[in-house]
């Protein structure tokens, strides 16, 4: 009947007509790379036919292009500031980390909206459902001011690009001009999905066809959002491992090549999940923010749930994450193995631990959290023992996980060593020592989520028993096979070392999937000892949210970091060559107090964007009482007690 | 406990003093510990304003995290990756047939661990960054060069070496292959795909394909003339007899295509050179050196004793003086000027001259720029300018006596 009405109303067919629109934007990418190559380099065909060979797909190509500049210091133009800023790469670090930033949030809180967008629709209860959609409507809002700074980011970094480093610019795009203009189209058609997904929800929202329409709107938001960004990974993985030119950098007229570089996949992989768990970073302070400036006990209710949902969905995203990085780092070390060695033992090793302490306080705080989030629980006591024994156990693989394994030396140390690798600590920290320690961590923070869903609850189901003995068997088993492979690693060849991540992640992962699995359900029909107090969460576990946040900004920034700064003294590696003041690679004090400052002007720009969000919202938030939550975020409560 | 008000306003105060102090004193770190102290200062400011509590503690929390793990990495070893230099040995472009083997290993060590003291990781070569050096030291990532030359003799007439099936087996068509020690080194060198040593070559290659870059391509690109310091090295650090180097050039003409050659003097011609740059790792005088403030200023304690154009740098007993000239105050007052220690005036008169001119000094025609090169803030890093205030402010009129200086009253070099 509802589809009738909308067919009826002509909504059905705009709503046919926007998606065939936007499908066919979607196509341009594809047709612009499946076009022959020299359609598009035409105009600079020259008129002797000059062969050169691809540096990295080792095949013979026409030369279309000029060779990388050969530049001086006279071709970095800077501006006459104090230092640091007469240093035109900083200034360009910082618009670009802004801009990614905001890009990142734009790009990931979609993914959000989509994911709890299809969980309201497909929810049985209607109250639950209408939560998760205001939920899902409250973070495009967030995200709609955000494009905006997005885009003006955009424009001043590009601004910044043609004034600061013009001879770099011009090189860059006489390569990826067809890119960028594919670029610029999807941001259109970006903006306008975005515009009608937000504008169009409530008008959308009949509970049948047109709210499917919405939905898959969000998908297609989501496709152009990953596709743009997946078209500026290419420039950048480019500058780390160029593809498509010769020696000289010259273009060899095959576009597939110059986008398809070595590190350009799973770079996408990488910034994609990256981006979704840093999103989640930035809705969890979100709702820490506004828990913590609540009124009433109905939005501090609401808000500790969004925190929660967030919070869920950004360690959901982080988990795959370092399986993502592994595989980037492997394909590092496959393109050269030298740049691998200055990331992990050279040059940027020591960035690594500071990596390695950002994650350990991911993980305690994510610990903290589930500890302080059992406070809300009545029935939750007879688990809060083994937090003590959780916190042992993520503290000792903490301390394994940032020890290193090869240290980076003055010349004099290295000369007296007589080699990279200390001859005691070269002995520690080998890495799969280190894949031992971060699968525990890994582990125990499952554990501590088990006993967090098992809280307020006391399991009914008659095979408890055996449900409780196979789920201490397999968390046994693959907490042994975890260090028993980690204490190995130090007695075998460095070739074989590598191979033991799989059997250690095979071991997490099991846990994880089926570990969750059999406690679900086993929840079922759990007799319930109190509803989740909605609002009682301590203020600290708000603290530890906006720590969440924080960390997950500063890592993305000390990534990012090292991804750029692994090229060395290289715009373009081993084609074009920076020839700056500033082609040095800056002390990690240096860099990290940049960092700080990125992440701070970032968060202040940010709670500015939820000042703003709040001008346009005056709806009272959605009750929390009987709620529901589907399975998968949480476990049904009825408040009051059983059913 | 202290009343709000009071609190407030000594809490503005010290914040205020501390961050001055840290960020004028101290470098990096204490920059990034201003940063936690500014933090606690937010957030008190946040608990004695009740509306914007929330927003100021939120800031205040943010940047105590962010101040912690700035904190952190600058508590860590600092090290600065350099662009590597070449290494041109003392005399200019000596050819290192012309020089003897000491000192040719000395520059093939220099190539490899860069110069002691500096802080590189390693050097241009890049060597340590795979191989180790000592005997019995780790070397998992490539072979332990300790021994090299001996065993390089042994490998030529390997079955392993002499049937290969790795992906390459000649340098270039028709170069052929090494018989001598020598050969094996450089072939190693510049066809690393020629022969891989059992259990180092690329993951899944069955030892067919080595990791190694090729030495003479970038990034590494060493000249023939590097390289040939380099092999030196190798075999004069085992106290057995050194090849001389023209052996050793003929060995790289075997295996690197004539294109390829790069000259050694290339990297000696002045053409394009990169800017010149005082690093903090450039000892004061270093850096006076290569800033020709000698040309212009006299400088006690050093060798600079003959500038007259500008004033004499006894900046321990001048720095103070000026910062409370009324001359300076109204440079101050002006906006031009900042500096509120001797230090920090020192920077400025560096990294602006213009800022406040000595009066002596003033240019008649254009009193308002200063003679002195404006181009400094680009040619000093931070971390060079603190180093040299640091040392011109240990610098005092007693310094100038000592060596004979003499000042007129305006802080110019006197005659005679």
């Amino acid at each position: 009947m509802k589809l009738m009405k909308a067919v009826g109303n002509g909504k059905r067919g705009w709503s046919l007509v926007i998606l065939g629109v936007m499908a066919a934007l979607l196509l341009l990418p594809v047709v612009v790379a499946l076009a022959p190559a020299t359609s598009l380099a035409a105009d600079e065909a020259p008129a002797q036919v000059q062969k050169g060979k691809d540096v990295y797909f080792k095949t013979e190509g026409i030369v279309s292009g000029p060779p990388a500049p050969q530049t001086t210091a006279k071709d970095y133009p800077s501006y006459d500031l104090p230092y640091p800023l007469s240093e035109s790469r900083v200034i360009v670090w910082t618009i670009a980390q802004q801009h990614l930033y905001f890009g990142s949030f734009v790009l990931a809180v979609p993914i959000f909206c989509m994911i709890i967008e299809l969980v309201g629709i497909m929810s049985k209860d209607r109250t639950v459902g209408k939560r998760y959609d205001d939920l899902a409507h409250d973070f495009v809002r967030i995200s709609l001011t955000a494009y905006s700074v997005t885009a003006i980011l955009g424009g001043l970094l590009l601004f910044t690009f043609i004034t600061l480093y013009p001879v770099f610019f011009t090189y860059l795009t006489s390569l990826f001009k067809p890119f960028m203009h594919i670029y610029a189209l999807l941001f259109l058609a970006e903006s306008g999905t975005l515009y009608i997904y937000y504008y169009g929800w409530d008008r959308m929202n009949d509970g049948g066809f047109l709210k499917w329409i919405h939905a898959t709107l969000g998908i297609l938001l989501n496709v152009f959002g990953s596709t743009l960004m997946m078209l500026a990974n290419s420039w950048s993985s480019f500058m780390m491992s160029p593809a498509g030119v010769d020696e000289k950098g010259q273009y060899l007229g095959n576009l597939v090549h110059l986008l398809h570089n070595a590190l350009w996949n799973p770079l996408n992989v990488h910034r994609i999940i990256g981006n979704m768990v840093f999103g989640g970073g930035i809705v969890v302070a979100y709702a820490a923010y506004k828990f913590l400036s609540a009124k009433t006990e109905q939005e501090k209710a609401y808000y500790d749930w969004m925190g929660y949902i967030a919070m869920f969905l950004a360690v959901a995203s982080l988990i795959p994450l370092p399986f993502a990085g592994y595989w980037l780092m492997r394909e590092v070390y496959a393109y050269r193995q030298q740049m691998g060695i200055t990331l992990m033992g050279g040059l940027l090793a020591w960035l690594f631990i500071i990596q390695a302490v950002l994650i350990g306080a991911l993980f305690f705080t994510v610990n903290y959290y589930l500890f302080n989030g059992m406070g809300r629980m009545r029935g939750s006591e007879p688990y809060r023992k083994y937090i003590k024994y959780i916190l042992f156990l993520t503290t000792a693989a903490f301390l394994v996980w940032l020890t290193p394994h090869t240290l980076v030396m003055r010349a004099a140390e290295l000369k007296a060593i007589g080699g990279q690798q200390h001859p005691v600590i070269g002995n520690f920290g080998v890495m799969s020592a280190k894949n031992g320690a971060v699968n525990t961590m890994l582990m125990t923070t499952i554990i501590s989520f088990i006993l967090y869903q098992r809280s307020n609850k006391i399991i009914a189901v008659p095979w408890a028993a055996w449900g409780n003995a196979a789920m201490i068997g397999m968390f046994a088993v693959a907490l042994v096979n975890n260090w028993w492979l980690a204490i190995m690693g130090y007695f075998i060849p460095a070739n074989i070392r590598v191979g033991l991540s799989v059997p250690q992640v095979v071991g997490t992962l099991t846990c994880l999937f089926v570990g969750l699995a059999i406690n679900t359900a086993m929840m079922r029909g759990a007799k319930l000892t109190g509803p989740i107090e909605w609002g009682k969460i301590s203020v600290r576990s708000q603290y530890g949210l906006f720590a969440l946040g924080v960390s997950f900004t500063w890592l993305m920034a000390l990534m990012g970091y090292i991804r750029s700064s692994v090229r060395l003294f290289w715009h373009a590696m081993e084609v074009f060559r920076d020839n700056s003041p500033w082609a040095f690679t800056h002390a990690i004090g240096f860099a990290a107090n940049v960092m700080s400052f990125n992440v701070l002007i970032f968060w202040i720009f940010t709670l500015f964007v939820f000042w703003l969000g709040e001008f346009s919202s005056h709806k009272t938030v959605p009750s929390m009482v009987d709620e529901r939550q589907p399975v998968g975020l949480g476990r049904p409560v009825v408040a009051g007690g059983s059913k | 406990m202290i009343p709000g008000k009071v609190g407030l306003a000594v809490g503005t105060v010290a914040g205020i003093a501390f961050i001055r102090w840290a960020t004028s004193g101290g470098g990096t770190l204490n920059l990034a510990l201003a940063l936690l102290l500014t933090a606690v200062f937010i957030m008190w400011l946040g608990y004695m304003i009740p509306p914007a509590r929330m927003i100021l503690v939120s800031v205040g929390f943010f940047t105590l995290m962010s101040g912690i793990f700035a904190s952190y990495s600058n508590w860590l070893p600092q090290v600065r990756g350099e662009v590597p230099v070449v290494v041109v040995e003392k005399g200019g472009g000596t050819k290192p047939e012309d020089m003897p083997a000491d000192k040719l290993a000395e520059k093939g060590a220099a190539i490899i661990f860069a110069d002691p003291g500096a802080l590189e990781g390693q050097g241009k070569g890049q060597c340590p960054l795979c191989h180790g050096f000592k005997k019995g030291a780790l070397s998992e990532r490539a072979p332990n060069l300790s021994g090299i030359p001996q065993r390089a003799a042994e490998r030529v007439k390997d079955p392993r070496y002499l049937k290969p099936d790795s992906v390459q087996t000649e340098s270039f068509s028709g170069s052929g292959r090494a018989t001598t020690a020598v050969e094996y080194i450089a072939e190693s060198h510049s066809c690393p795909n020629c022969f891989i040593v059992a259990g180092y070559g690329v993951k899944g290659s069955n030892d067919r394909e080595s990791p190694m870059p090729v030495i003479y391509k970038p990034p590494i690109e060493l000249s023939i003339d590097e390289l040939i310091a380099v092999d030196t090295w190798l075999f004069y650090r085992e106290g057995g007899d050194v090849p001389p180097a023209s052996e050793i050039r003929a060995a790289y003409e075997k295996f690197i295509p004539a294109a390829d050659r790069k000259e050694a003097p290339k990297v000696e011609a002045p053409a394009a050179p990169g800017p010149v740059i005082a690093m903090g790792t450039d000892t004061p005088e270093d850096m006076i050196k290569k800033m020709g403030c000698g040309a212009c200023h006299t400088i006690p304690t050093t060798a600079n004793k003959f500038g007259a154009i500008g004033p004499v740098l006894i900046e321990k007993t001048n720095a103070p003086k000026r910062i409370s000239s009324p001359e300076y105050q109204a440079r101050v007052k002006a906006g031009k000027a900042h500096a509120t220690t001797p230090k920090q005036y020192i920077i400025e008169s560096i990294m602006n001259p213009s800022a406040f001119i000595v009066p002596a000094f003033v240019n008649k025609g254009n009193p308002d720029v200063s003679i002195m090169p404006p181009d400094f803030s680009k040619k000093f890093t931070y971390e060079a300018v603190e180093k040299l205030a640091d040392f011109l402010l240990s610098i005092d009129a007693a310094a100038a006596s000592k060596d004979g200086i003499k000042i007129d009253k305006d802080g110019r070099k006197a005659a005679g």
